[in-house]
């Protein structure tokens, strides 16, 4: 039958010459290069005891920033959310009251953020569409887990730690 | 001694008076306007007089009036705009102070002109005094029969109020001035339609500067042809001048229109010259809204010809080397004047007074004071420059109201002018703060037809 | 027609637009803030520039505002041109040198004009590097929220509250770029629409406080096309959910209804379906525990079903459950739970509307009167939105002087300078002084009774064939002379009466002059203000009060009594009502809240409120609008009533039904078995109609967070709901271009986010939607025959000293039970109060805030006065239906004692 599509190769089985078909030229070729590797640096991590150095530009786990006050900086205002092709982004905004001004960077923040982890894809887009510079995709790899409800992020997986912030109202 | 229309009789004692007014032949005019003339009569004397408006637009008032739609069972109404506040304009505040009747008569042959019964002279809010000077002269005039029911049993009624501005350099600009006399915020209407059609309280109203509404006086008493013989070609009459700035002998002059600049400037009748004997570097000819000019583009035109006191010798060279006869607000700046400084101060008076109402003058003048603001103290940028040139560009022509333009031309004309010292702000930010630029070029003689560039 | 050329291309146009207003007609995208469809041109913003030529050899032009720019033939002009162009984005510049820039958490954003016409013009880099100015903001109350800083000084707020809906509390002050929108004071606006501040601030100065409780992007709604269920008017509005909750009501543009207003007890009075007082399960008051499942509530109910069924239908249910409880139950032993006054009143306007003698006017055709006389209603308060149509119908007078001349209709700004303060007439005839009052050019506060009998003197003016009334008080005739001559010279003359005083004399009063003033087929307006939103569809149904005397000795005592979405406790007095529930051995209640009536239930039945469920109502016009479920509940007891009476019918009769129930079946049904009806199925649509075989989606496809949000309840994705019922998905998916008028469940088109996407919906703008406004008018007869009176002239009102006539007031916020719910609502009711005139508080001695005792029927309140002298004597005025004042039976009266 004549190809479809025009791009059928047809390939020409040439007969084995003597030394081919003895194999042992390719034995020891192969094996030589078994050999030669285990002289060499190992490319083996024994993850999660050693971690990879990641690229730059790697994208792993999302972390919610504080500012340098240590406030909040995500206002809830949904970009991301919107962004994110897989739709694994949800969040609740509420006001920021008076008395809060030192949690919350702008006058609303998110009650509620979470990211459905099974569905995202780490595309980055949520960290490109978020005007107040609040998620980055900058974290670890997200480890595996045994159920599935273990793999929704919520704040408290996915806001920054108060603690690595130096600053002078953080903590009143 | 040139010939005064307006201020003849200024210097006689007790002038501002009914009796001493009277004496010195005040209200012929009424007497001959309402006994002899009829409403059309007085129209057509001014209409041949070539009257032009002295408020700063100089649309000849007699073709306004007869513009004035006149709707069955509808009122008319006449209001004199003295709501004066444009920076170097002084003159309706000295003719209300020294003469009111004057503009009292003027008041009374144009209503009747007009048709109108009631006719508000709506005057500046900071103008107490001479609120309280025009009501005392209209309780005289009215006592005397020039006023009221009847006026001199010609079957004539008029009453006349006296209305105490809001309080905003806006409130003169006539469509504003109507809804501030209305009782509203002073924001201008959009034309059409104009005030001749639908005015106060929805009638058809005229308003005309305090100087135009005077100049009337002359123009019944003699008659317009008489009037128009004085000035020259199509600016007839006289005009209130007021002078101001670094001048030997500042004031209110009458002129003869026609009168060249330099003349006015450096003649002994006039202003005397620059004070201190320094030398003349800039010159703002009509009240801060007009294009500002160098000596050397205000003493001749660019065809070398000298440049007169009149509508269209002012305006000649258009707005590349003209400027305008506006209200008359003449301000001469000697060499030691900075015009960064001075555009900066013209600017955040405009940014001032923008009533807010469409968005280019309230935003636009804002922007241009903060700019002019920063080029004066040394912190701004060359491409600042040509941002202001764009801004004001685009403000011009493209707002309700007049205010506008009024902003963008004096940044516009500055920096068409004196771009240098812009640029020497910017450039030597420090020394800029401690002297001025100086007269540069800008008193040296034009190069013969030599147009400067435009921007 | 005229002929215009945009950009060298000819358009055919409507002649007597602006060009701004053309250009958005044929579809271009043209920037603009100050304009607005109903408020007109001023010409402010400068946003909307082009370029115009004086004709076809011009290629210089110059720059005009399009909106101040009347279309005329052969008008030559240009959008795309550069300066034009530059000009547009150069106005953007300016006013976002001291915009904020705080869309992340702005609540306008997402639905903003602001920043829907930034991106059009395509400004994009600032050059303006300063500080910004900045503002305090005001608190307006629990209903908007203010924040000033984000203003961009388009003046449509002020415009919209002072010049349109006649608001006094807010203005514009200062002057230059620091003007200032707000009162003269911190302190709630008065305004009964000012929420629709939210909707005409191009940006988010004015935004929905109810909102911001549980703030949700525009793309994150759920939303749904709706009627406002808090009065009688039928306003189309669209019902906003997320997370399962309703989170905001907008208004849904409809040309013939509520245009593009709607008042604040619309708006914000849905808070009540959030409530916590829901009923959430089938309750078995002898069952332990009460709370049951579908099937245990079923097999309870089978024996119930088969003896004698008595059902109450409801004002405030629609046609589908009504109608789903008359099939349940049969037609004779079918009642109608509205007070006997009321049922008697609705008798009365059915049979005027349906002789032809008067022409019911649509809102939009109301807006359209020249004359105005108001029998016995304070519009603001009993049918807001209709206040406003009558706000502007006395303009409309004065305007066609205006077009004398040649300021066109669309000039608002100098319409407003030329009008001034001039209005054609409008008398208002009303026991106290009403918000309308500021613009009547008669006013009358005098009684019920004497209401009815000025009306019935101002017929007899007009048509001596109407009978006269007897015993005329002095100056009565003078006033009905006045009235009279005014309304005869009217070119389309408007009467608006209504139930509010139930007084059944006053509708028979105002049929009377519209009878007498019509023509051959020009017939006058009567409008009608019903009190519920389904109470002319209920009456429709001729089924007989249950509080008729003698609609009570045919039920005698049934086995089980049905009561639908219906709160008998407080139509009437507990006596009266206990004295009916007792008769029966059972008792089933539908509703969706706990009130005492359900507290009297032996079985409960939780339903779906409006966003739960699909109905039809019939408004006061005799219009039938459909209304679509918003949601799904995650509650699966929360159905529609007339889903759980389906089902009842179903189990009673031993049927299954092959297929699912659909509204439209039920309507069909309901026009085939009462030709009253016919048309109405038109209203609702069949559920498997497809556009493009696509069903309608009610999410926005922007919506986000699908795969996230319910992963708390299930991490494997749900099915989405479908639904059955209606052409509407509840997902994204779906036909995304026009769909038929009655289905929009949002407004949105490519580059227009906001609410001002509307245009992009209609014909042209500011007329009707593609596929024509929404709702079918039942009642289109008109009668060129002979006229026809109904008589009952009252007898004139005498003052008596010992019984008080009870005067029912109505508040805007407070008298419409559902609606007081809501929080801020709550928060601005009136506290209850009596209402006497001076000279009655001075003979009882007592001063404002004194404490009267207030008996009626033997019922006791204790309630402080309030002097209104406007009163007349011997009348008092209580403010209608509020919580603590229900259960009276109106008209009353009572006795007043100082307490």
């Amino acid at each position: 039958m004549e190809s479809l599509s025009n791009r059928k190769k047809v390939l020409e089985q040439k007969p084995m010459n003597f030394w081919e078909r003895l194999y042992l030229p390719a034995i020891f070729q192969g094996m030589a290069i078994t050999f030669k590797h285990m002289f060499k640096k190992k490319e083996t991590i024994f993850y999660p005891e050693v971690e990879r150095e990641f690229s730059e530009n790697w994208r792993g786990m999302h972390s919610l920033k504080r500012d340098e006050q240590g406030r909040e900086r995500c206002t809830a205002c949904g970009l991301c959310a919107l962004s994110c092709p897989a739709e694994a982004i949800t969040m609740i905004a509420a006001e920021r009251q008076k008395g809060e001004e030192h949690l919350y960077r702008e006058e609303k923040y998110a009650a509620v953020y979470e990211i459905n982890m099974l569905r995202c894809i780490f595309c980055g887009l949520c960290e490109e569409a978020c005007p107040k510079e609040a998620i980055y995709l900058d974290g670890p790899i997200v480890p595996a887990n045994y159920l599935r409800k273990d793999f929704i992020y919520g704040k408290d997986k996915l806001v920054e730690d108060p603690i690595n912030i130096e600053s002078p109202v953080a903590g009143n | 001694m040139a010939r005064k229309l307006l201020l003849e009789h200024i210097n006689v004692p007790g002038i501002h008076t009914f009796d001493v007014y009277r004496k010195q032949g005040g209200y012929r005019s009424v007497e001959k306007a309402l006994k002899s003339m009829s409403p059309d009569d007085v129209v057509e004397e001014v209409k041949k007089s070539g009257l032009r408006g002295r408020g700063g637009a100089g649309f000849p008032t007699g073709m306004k009036w007869s513009f004035l739609a006149k709707p069955e069972g509808k009122a008319r109404y006449l209001v004199c705009n003295a709501d004066e506040s444009e920076p170097g304009t002084f003159k309706d505040r000295y003719l209300m102070t020294y003469i009111p009747h004057a503009l009292i008569e003027g008041m009374i042959v144009s209503s009747f002109a007009l048709g109108a019964k009631t006719s508000y002279i709506y005057v500046r809010g900071e103008m107490m005094p001479q609120i309280r000077i025009l009501e005392k002269a209209i309780d005289e005039a009215k006592n005397a029969g020039f006023l009221g029911k009847n006026i001199l049993g010609s079957g004539y009624d008029l009453e006349l109020y006296v209305q105490p501005g809001g309080g905003a350099y806006i409130c003169g600009e006539e469509t504003a001035l109507i809804e501030s006399l209305e009782g509203k915020r002073g924001n201008p209407r959009i034309k059409p339609p104009f005030p001749a059609i639908s005015g106060v309280w929805g009638c058809p109203t005229v308003v005309n500067n305090v100087e135009s509404i005077a100049a009337v006086v002359p123009i019944i008493n003699d008659g317009g042809d008489e009037y128009a013989k004085v000035g020259i070609g199509r600016s007839t009459g006289t005009k209130l001048i007021s002078a101001s700035g670094n001048l030997n002998k500042p004031g209110v002059y009458e002129i003869e229109l026609g009168l060249p600049v330099e003349e006015f400037i450096y003649s002994d009748e006039y202003c005397g010259g620059i004070a201190n004997g320094k030398r003349l570097k800039a010159v703002v000819a009509g009240g801060s809204s007009v294009p500002i000019l160098p000596a050397n583009l205000v003493l001749k035109t660019v065809s070398g010809e000298s440049r007169l006191m009149s509508y269209e010798s002012l305006a000649e060279g258009g707005f590349q080397s003209g400027s305008m006869m506006g209200s008359g607000g003449f301000i001469a700046f000697d060499e030691d004047q900075c015009i960064v400084r001075n555009t900066w101060n013209f600017s955040r008076f405009y940014h001032h007074e923008s009533c807010g109402q469409c968005s280019p003058c309230r935003e636009g003048t804002g922007w241009m004071e903060k700019v002019l603001h920063r080029l004066e103290y040394g912190h701004g940028k060359m491409s600042d420059i040509d941002l202001l040139v764009d801004v004001s560009k685009k403000i011009e022509g493209n707002t309700i109201c007049p205010l506008g333009d009024a902003a963008a031309w004096p940044v516009a004309s500055a920096i068409r002018h004196f771009r240098d010292e812009f640029e020497w702000h910017v450039s030597n930010p420090k020394e800029a703060m401690e002297r001025n630029y100086g007269i540069g070029n800008y008193a040296d003689p034009l190069p013969a037809n030599e147009v400067p560039v435009a921007n | 027609m005229a002929v215009i050329y945009i950009d060298n291309v000819p358009y055919e146009v409507k002649a007597g637009k602006n060009l701004l207003e053309a250009c958005l007609s044929l579809g271009f995208d043209l920037p603009y803030f100050c304009w607005h469809p109903a408020m007109g041109s001023v010409g402010a913003c400068r946003q909307c520039a082009v370029k115009l030529f004086k004709d076809d050899q011009d290629t210089k032009g110059r720059l005009v505002m399009s909106c101040m720019e009347s279309v005329r033939d052969n008008l030559y002009c240009s959008i795309e041109d550069t300066t034009a162009k530059a000009f547009r984005s150069q106005v953007i510049e300016w006013l976002m040198t001291n915009h904020p820039h705080d869309c992340a958490v702005c609540d306008e954003g997402g639905s903003c004009h602001l920043q829907d016409m930034t991106v059009m013009t395509g400004h994009a880099y600032r050059r303006f590097n300063y500080k910004k100015r900045t503002y305090n903001n005001q608190y307006l109350g629990p209903l908007i929220n203010h924040e000033m800083n984000r203003c961009i000084q388009c003046y449509r707020c002020v415009r919209f509250y002072k010049d349109y809906a006649g608001g006094k509390d807010l203005d514009v002050f200062a002057a230059h770029n620091n003007v200032y929108f707000g009162r003269a004071t911190d302190g709630v606006l008065e305004n009964e629409f000012s929420g629709n501040l939210a909707e005409v601030c191009p940006t988010g100065v004015f935004t929905d406080k109810t909102l911001k409780e549980h703030y949700t992007r525009k793309w994150d709604l759920t939303m749904a096309p709706s009627i406002c269920q808090h009065c009688s008017l039928g306003c189309n509005i669209i019902a906003g959910e997320r997370y399962g909750e309703l989170r905001q009501i907008t208004n849904r543009y409809n040309g013939d209804v509520n245009g593009y207003f709607i008042c604040d007890r619309g708006r914000f009075g849905y808070e009540y379906v959030n409530s916590l007082n829901r009923i959430q399960h089938p309750l078995i008051r002898s069952h332990v525990p009460e709370a049951v499942n579908r099937e245990t509530l079923f097999d309870h109910l089978k024996p119930l079903l088969s003896g004698k069924v008595i059902g109450v239908g409801s004002p405030r249910a629609s046609l589908e459950s009504n109608f789903a409880l008359r099939q349940l139950v049969g037609e004779n032993q079918f009642f109608s739970g509205v007070p006997e006054t009321t049922a008697e009143m609705m008798e009365i306007i059915l049979s005027v509307f349906n002789t032809g003698d008067v022409r019911i006017p649509s809102m939009k055709e109301t807006e359209e009167a020249d004359v105005v006389l108001i029998l016995g209603e304070d519009l603001n308060n009993s049918a807001p939105r209709l206040a406003l149509s009558v706000r502007q119908a006395v303009r409309n007078n004065p305007v066609e002087v205006a077009n004398t001349i040649n300021i066109p209709a669309w000039h608002d700004a100098a319409l407003r300078e030329l009008v001034q303060s001039e209005k054609g007439d409008c008398f208002i005839a009303y026991p106290v002084i009403t918000k309308l009052d500021e613009l009547a050019s008669g006013t009358y506060y005098i009684s019920p009774d004497e209401i009815a009998r000025l009306g019935y003197a101002i017929a007899n003016f007009l048509d001596p064939q109407a009978s006269a009334v007897p015993d005329l008080q002095g100056n009565m005739q003078g006033h009905a002379v006045l009235i009279g001559n005014s309304l005869q010279k009217a070119k389309n003359p408007l009467i608006v009466t209504g139930v509010s005083l139930q007084n059944p004399s006053i509708i028979k009063a105002a049929a009377a002059i519209a009878a007498a003033l019509g023509e051959g087929d020009r017939k006058a307006m009567l409008a009608v203000v019903v009190p519920d939103c389904n109470s002319m569809g209920l009456a429709m149904m001729n089924a007989p009060s249950i509080l008729n005397s003698t609609a009570l000795s045919t039920i005698g005592s049934p086995d089980t009594l049905i009561i639908l979405e219906n709160d008998l406790f407080s139509i009437s007095q507990e006596a009266q009502i206990s004295e009916i529930l007792d008769r029966s051995t059972n008792i089933i209640v539908l509703d969706h809240l706990h009130n005492p009536t359900s507290a009297r239930a032996d079985i409960v039945i939780p339903v779906g409120t409006f966003s739960e469920a699909d109905g039809t109502l019939v408004n006061n016009e005799g219009r039938a609008q459909a209304y679509f479920q918003v949601y799904m509940p995650k509650n699966e007891n929360l159905r529609e009533s007339w889903r759980w009476l389906s089902d009842l019918k179903n189990l009673r009769d031993g049927t299954t039904d092959a297929n699912n129930v659909t509204p439209h079946d039920l309507i069909r049904q309901l026009a085939d078995k009462m030709p009253q009806f016919t048309g109405a199925d038109q209203a609702m649509p069949t559920a498997d109609l497809r556009i493009k075989d696509q069903k309608i989606p009610r999410e926005p496809h922007r919506y986000s967070g699908r795969t996230a949000m319910n992963a708390n309840l299930d991490v494997s994705e749900p099915k989405p709901p479908s639904d059955p019922d209606t052409p509407l998905s509840f997902t994204m998916e779906g036909y995304k271009g026009l769909q038929p008028a009655p289905l929009n469940s949002f407004f949105w088109s490519p580059g227009w986010n906001s609410n001002q996407s509307v245009h992009k919906y209609q014909m042209e703008v500011g007329g009707a939607l593609y596929g024509g406004n929404p709702g079918v008018r039942l009642f289109n007869h008109i009668n060129p025959g002979d006229r026809s009176y109904m008589n009952g002239i009252p007898p004139r009102f005498k003052p008596d000293k010992e019984n008080w006539e009870m005067l029912p007031l109505p508040h805007l916020f407070g008298s419409e039970a559902l609606s007081s719910l809501s929080k801020g609502i709550a928060e601005l009711s009136p506290q209850p109060y009596v209402a006497i005139n001076s000279m009655d508080a001075e003979s009882l001695n007592v001063d404002e805030g004194s404490i009267l005792q207030v008996i009626i029927e033997g019922v006791q309140y204790e309630l402080p006065v309030k002097i209104k002298p406007e009163l007349p004597a011997r009348t008092a005025g209580l403010p209608y239906n509020l919580q603590e004042l229900t259960g009276i039976k109106w008209p009353a009266h009572g006795q007043l004692v100082k307490g």
